[in-house]
């Protein structure tokens, strides 16, 4: 049973590895990357006029910082495959959960910092920005656990890249449902995403925010399922 | 500390077993060897022994607890040092240190005297990527025992280390068994399992044809004699005499007194001859 000093501890453990990750992907380099990535956006909205200005800062998040969980997770976790640092981790008291929610959060982190600087430094999407966070937020985490499920299945940087290109075929196609029936499409994820993302240059509305945030969040929990099984079966169990 | 019996496991259903109804018990405070050549199955033994592995059949407990059946708390009280040093690179060995000492609420070795302890004080602050091989086994090995375990892992913790490092190590193994840590050791060394080892077991072909005290499998698989070597004309004899009544034998006695006698050794086998006779297979 658990008691709440041990929940104390699990807390304090994920806080831990949070910061530690993140710390690391500054390390790695990460935050450089997209510091100048955010620039070049940044530079490129501000010579663009209103009302394409908030499309555009719109699609620039869907198509890239919303995602930045499965571009760069594959290194992440390949990385610590090739420096056999994840057999150690397995046998000290941190779960798998607590490594996998980490490592989600911690990109998750970086991609709300530079959606941050891209909608509201040239003020594409300033005018919404709470639903703008929570759509990158959503779909950051999502993608992330994707990107970890992949990961722990890959052997190569080139086995992460054909997976990645394969999901986000399958989780991109349905992309195209959003144009011919908007309703019945919101069921999947990327148009979740998207229609938070436009509804901000649109209508808001109360109750279609609610079933984007609610699909999303079962979405999360199906691609944090997807990743668990990944790792037990590729990495903890092989 | 550790009973095993009859285990068997496989990685896939219709695999074959690589672990063959394997028995044995390791005693509190005791230094247990297990050698055998590389794919013996010595990895997934310490694999199902930590936890890892749970699809097993047959009976692993721990303090009379089933492997199986544990949860994260076991972890406290387990430390695993693997054969390759698996460290993060980026960061230096302070942080390495203390990102792993985060993970337990045990009581814990200071990390600034286990750094002074294996050398590494100097270098707390260095980035890990710099570090040679020696350095990081050593930061590996100080990483496994960071929260006192009563049950430590070791896969070859002298790998890559030089004389003196490996004598310092083996050091701290005797010192922590003495003060009631039990030792799992996995090795290729002979060397390192005669020197530490209470007990050990060879596997082959994931059996275990043979535990024993190195001490009772060197007598019993060696020749009962002793080899003199003694300066002859300038050169180095061999005499060999046989160990019974050895006081009483008339050859033995004049070459001692009338040679300059420069070694006496008991033919006793070693762990590596052992090995190979009772296997038939080598080391690699």
């Amino acid at each position: 049973m658990k008691t709440p000093n041990s929940q104390i501890s699990n807390t304090s453990k994920l806080l831990t590895l949070i910061k530690f990750d993140v710390k690391s992907q500054i390390r790695q380099g990460f935050y450089l990357v997209y510091a100048l990535v955010s620039l070049l956006y940044i530079i490129i909205l501000f010579n663009i006029p209103f009302p394409a200005r908030s499309s555009v800062t719109a699609y620039l998040i869907l198509s890239d910082t919303s995602i930045i969980g499965i571009t760069f997770m594959g290194a992440l976790v390949l990385l610590e495959k090739q420096q056999n640092t994840l057999q150690s981790l397995f046998v000290t008291p941190v779960k798998l959960s607590q490594y996998l929610w980490s490592k989600a959060i911690s990109l998750t982190l970086l991609a709300l910092l530079a959606s941050v600087l891209i909608a509201f430094i040239p003020g594409g999407l300033s005018h919404n920005w709470p639903l703008t966070l929570v759509a990158v937020g959503l779909s950051s985490l999502f993608f992330s656990f994707v990107g970890l499920g992949i990961s722990a299945g890959a052997q190569s940087l080139n086995d992460y890249l054909a997976g990645i290109m394969l999901g986000g075929l399958i989780a991109g196609a349905p992309l195209v449902l959003f144009f011919y029936a908007p309703l019945v499409s919101l069921v999947f994820p990327i148009n979740n995403v998207t229609d938070l993302l436009f509804t901000n240059s649109l209508s808001f509305s109360q109750a279609r925010t609610a079933v984007n945030c609610t699909f999303l969040v079962i979405w999360i929990l199906l691609a944090y399922r997807y990743a668990t099984r990944q790792f037990n079966k590729h990495i903890i169990n092989k | 500390m550790i009973t095993v019996n009859n285990l068997l496991f496989s990685y896939a259903p219709k695999n074959e077993h690589t672990l063959k109804n394997i028995s044995f018990e390791v005693g509190n405070a005791e230094i247990f060897g297990f050698l055998g050549p590389s794919g013996a199955g010595k990895s997934t033994t310490q694999k199902v022994l930590t936890g890892v592995l749970k699809n097993y059949s047959g009976s692993v407990k721990l303090n009379n607890r089933e492997i199986k059946n544990i949860d994260k708390k076991f972890y406290e009280n387990i430390g695993v040092a693997f054969e390759f040093p698996n460290l993060y690179l980026k960061f230096t060995a302070l942080e390495n240190l203390q990102l792993f000492s985060s993970f337990y609420t045990c009581e814990q070795f200071k990390i600034d005297e286990l750094l002074q302890r294996v050398g590494l004080w100097d270098d707390r602050n260095v980035k890990v990527e710099a570090y040679s091989k020696g350095m990081r086994m050593r930061l590996n090995f100080i990483r496994s025992i960071l929260h006192k375990p009563h049950l430590l892992f070791l896969d070859e913790p002298t790998s890559g280390l030089d004389p003196t490092n490996s004598r310092m190590l083996k050091d701290i193994i005797k010192e922590l068994c003495s003060n009631g840590t039990t030792i799992f050791l996995t090795t290729h060394n002979m060397t390192d399992a005669d020197e530490l080892c209470h007990r050990v077991a060879f596997m082959i072909e994931g059996q275990l044809p043979v535990i024993d005290s190195p001490e009772n499998l060197k007598l019993q698989h060696g020749k009962k004699s002793v080899k003199v070597g003694y300066r002859e004309n300038n050169h180095i004899e061999h005499a060999e005499f046989d160990l019974l009544r050895l006081g009483q034998n008339k050859a033995f006695r004049e070459l001692i007194d009338q040679k300059q006698v420069e070694t006496i050794h008991t033919q006793e086998a070693t762990l590596e001859d052992i090995f190979i006779k009772v296997t038939g297979t080598q080391l690699q």
